[in-house]
């Protein structure tokens, strides 16, 4: 019981520290939405600070912890005065206005919360990777333990980190955040579709979102993997929402950001590049250049925090650090081609089967994209989900060229693609909207 | 017109045998899988068929009920076990979700048009299964806090690994801070006590080592688990370590009690085969 007030109060004090940096878009956004938006920019921003100070000679204490909490509470204060703020978009009503899904989402989430806080960590890479750091950061104070292993910097520390900062105010458990992440995020979900529908299909993109099981399951237990498809998709959402000149820096900083916080839970995965490049091409359709580099800049700081430390450790360990552009040549093509009947074994089995229907609401959605709706935004929402379906298969084929081990651990292949769902969900649900609002003008 | 329903009823009649059946019944009986059927059944639509407003509101009836009784079914299997409706009920999951799909698809191609019917009929296939899954989680995730509302922490994990937590606490027990624990090889059997990360988040800050990074000599007091394997399902690799030890003492643990019965001699791999233990190496 102390763990989860713990939890919830500790999660409130994050969900203030990010409040101010959604200050700039408060008027496009609704109550629950920018919650939401808040808590994940307080959580990511106050770890990647708490992470800086480390870095900087302090030990992960509570008094850094506070600190860094103070420093993004700071500078949201400093956007919340600052920034300039417009009103360009209706805000989404009330979740509470939505009465059925309303009760639906309140009750499956709160049943996910107080299901993984009565669950102990359990799941392997949990135990054996995030939670394991979590505990040694908060016994040492640093990353002394850690430093010395390359499994152990395979991963950023966004998760490690979020444990470690309950821990250190004496909870025993802490699953529940992977609950609010989701909360987070379906909040977020809905915002963003009734701000492109109506309240009706917003609702249904959340409870399409809510119910699917790989998510739903995810977040109840401590991988990285719903976290990194949290930010990842609701960066494409924001990008995606940028529909004019005046909205297009404003929301381009926010989308780099939350694309940028992707590569702070997995910086392996290439996918942000996908969010990056869509902000490009709106930055040029609206014919903004000068942003093209201060936001691209975004992505590159954030990105750099992580991989300068572990390549600085990578090196110190004489471990290779692989960039999977690195992997891109003549030679990987020969292997790919040697392993490719046991490659489309494995995409098939782990990429195509656990998401078949997903693939097939891709490209249906591709082709009302292309010759129904002809609506912008669709097409760039579902242009994100058949590329990043595409460099989820090329990535595993790159991936099987360097690590003997590929094809050891199907499940990951398709944990990677978990951020898929939602995105190709909210596409077809959008898409459905789209072309029956056309037949009813048809008509 | 009638033509074109007896089409469709007897393409979509044939499909469904497979749900009664087996997947690949129609394709070992016939020689066509049953999609290419379930396809078929769509065909009259490319010649303006529609059908009569009559059947629509049965039609969307049928396909109601038949998601519910899926979602019921996969629920179930999900809560049991995989096959555990075809066990009982003898009704094959995967044809049945396929028939529901173009079920739905004839009705909602009455009401829209072919691309938009197809991309529902592929949310609804997807959402089906999905929720169903997802409520069957909540229901046994409520039924494992109602039954055991004050489990311990240890209570939960060693439900979750039996055997490998308690002998983790075990040798907690009785090992110093500083001692290094020699662990299996990674691999089956011993997939959980040979994991060198998993074993470590258990024992830190005791040093968790392979056998093969075993050093000369060491200051620190060295253990190693004695594991039969708790991965194991046949018999051959059973036992671990496979090689004599010199040995201060061993000890035998008893994971369903939490307790260890402590043997003086050393280790021997021929008699000592005991399911869990430990050996205080010699210095």
């Amino acid at each position: 019981m102390i763990s989860i007030i713990i939890v919830l109060v500790i999660s409130i004090i994050y969900t203030l520290a990010g409040w101010g940096f959604t200050s700039p878009y408060r008027s496009e956004l609704g109550r629950g939405e920018r919650i939401g938006l808040s808590f994940l920019l307080g959580t990511s921003l106050t770890t990647l600070t708490w992470f800086i100070l480390y870095r900087l000679g302090f030990s992960f204490d509570q008094t850094s912890f506070v600190g860094a909490l103070a420093i993004v509470a700071l500078i949201a204060q400093l956007v919340q005065r600052y920034a300039p703020k417009t009103n360009l978009l209706h805000p989404a009503p009330a979740i509470t206005e939505v009465k059925v899904g309303a009760f639906i989402a309140t009750a499956m989430l709160l049943i996910a919360f107080v299901i993984a806080m009565y669950r102990p960590i359990t799941a392997w890479d949990a135990i054996a990777l995030y939670d394991f750091r979590a505990h040694t950061i908060v016994l040492n104070g640093d990353l002394t333990t850690i430093q010395d292993a390359s499994y152990y910097i395979s991963y950023p520390l966004y998760t490690s980190l979020l444990h470690a900062s309950y821990y250190l105010f004496g909870a025993t458990a802490v699953q529940g955040i992977y609950t609010l992440i989701f909360a987070a995020f379906l909040s977020i979900v809905y915002g963003r579709m009734y701000a492109w529908t109506n309240a009706k299909y917003a609702s249904l993109s959340l409870l399409a979102v809510l119910f699917s099981h790989e998510l739903y399951s995810h977040a109840t237990f401590a991988y990285t993997n719903l976290s990194y498809s949290v930010y990842l998709v609701v960066g494409m959402l924001y990008a995606a929402t940028i529909n004019s000149s005046k909205n297009v820096v404003k929301l381009s900083i926010l989308a780099t950001m939350l694309l940028g916080l992707s590569t702070w839970v997995r910086s392996a995965e290439p996918f942000w590049m996908l969010g990056a490049l869509l902000i490009v091409s709106y930055l040029i359709k609206f014919k903004k250049y000068l942003y093209i580099i201060p936001t691209s800049l975004i992505i590159y700081i954030i990105r750099s925090i992580w991989n300068s430390y572990k390549s600085e450790r990578l090196a110190s360990l004489s471990v290779d650090n692989v960039a999977l552009p690195s992997l891109i040549n003549l030679g990987s093509v020969h292997k790919i081609i040697s392993t490719a009947p046991a490659l489309a074994k494995y995409i098939f089995t782990y990429l195509f089967l656990p998401y078949k229907a997903i693939w097939i609401i891709t490209l249906i959605s591709l082709y009302l994209a292309i010759f129904v709706t002809k609506n912008y935004r669709h097409r760039v929402l579902t242009i994100l989900s058949a590329v990043a379906l595409t460099m989820g298969v090329a990535g595993v084929a790159l991936f099987s060229t360097y690590f003997t081990t590929w094809d050891g651990i199907g499940d990951s292949a398709r944990r990677m693609m978990l951020f898929i769902i939602p995105l190709s969900l909210v596409t077809a649900i959008y898409g459905i909207y789209l072309s029956k609002k056309k037949d009813i003008n048809e008509d | 017109m009638a033509l074109q329903l007896i089409t469709i009823l007897f393409t979509i009649t044939l499909a469904a045998l497979e749900v009664v059946t087996y997947s690949g019944f129609i394709a070992k009986h016939i020689g066509i899988p049953a999609i290419v059927f379930l396809l078929v059944s769509l065909l009259p639509y490319l010649f303006s068929f529609s059908l009569p407003s009559k059947l629509h509101k049965p039609l969307l009836l049928l396909s109601i009920t038949l998601t519910i009784v899926y979602s019921c079914c996969v629920a179930a299997e999900f809560a049991t076990y995989p096959n555990f409706i075809f066990t009982y009920l003898h009704l094959n999951l995967p044809s049945l979700h396929l028939l529901i799909a173009f079920i739905w698809l004839h009705y909602l191609l009455h009401t829209t048009k072919l691309p938009l019917a197809v991309l529902t009929a592929a949310l609804i296939f997807f959402v089906s299964e999905s929720s169903a899954r997802s409520l069957s989680q909540v229901v046994r995730g409520v039924g494992e806090i109602i039954q055991n509302p004050s489990s311990s922490y240890d209570e939960k994990m060693s439900a979750t690994y039996p055997g490998f937590y308690p002998a983790m606490q075990i040798v907690k027990n009785l090992t110093p801070s500083n001692a290094t624990l020699v662990i299996p090889p990674q691999g089956n059997p011993w997939e959980s006590e040979g994991n060198g990360a998993f074993v470590t988040y258990f024992l830190y800050p005791r040093r968790v080592i392979h056998w093969e990074d075993r050093g000369s000599s060491s200051n620190t007091p060295e253990y190693i688990l004695i594991a039969r394997g708790s991965w194991a399902t046949h018999g051959t690799e059973y036992g671990w370590p496979k090689e004599s030890v010199d040995a201060d003492r061993l000890w035998q643990f008893d994971v369903k009690t939490g307790t260890a019965k402590e043997i003086v001699k050393d280790y021997n791999p021929s008699t000592d085969q005991f399911d869990w233990g430990l050996i205080e190496v010699s210095q």
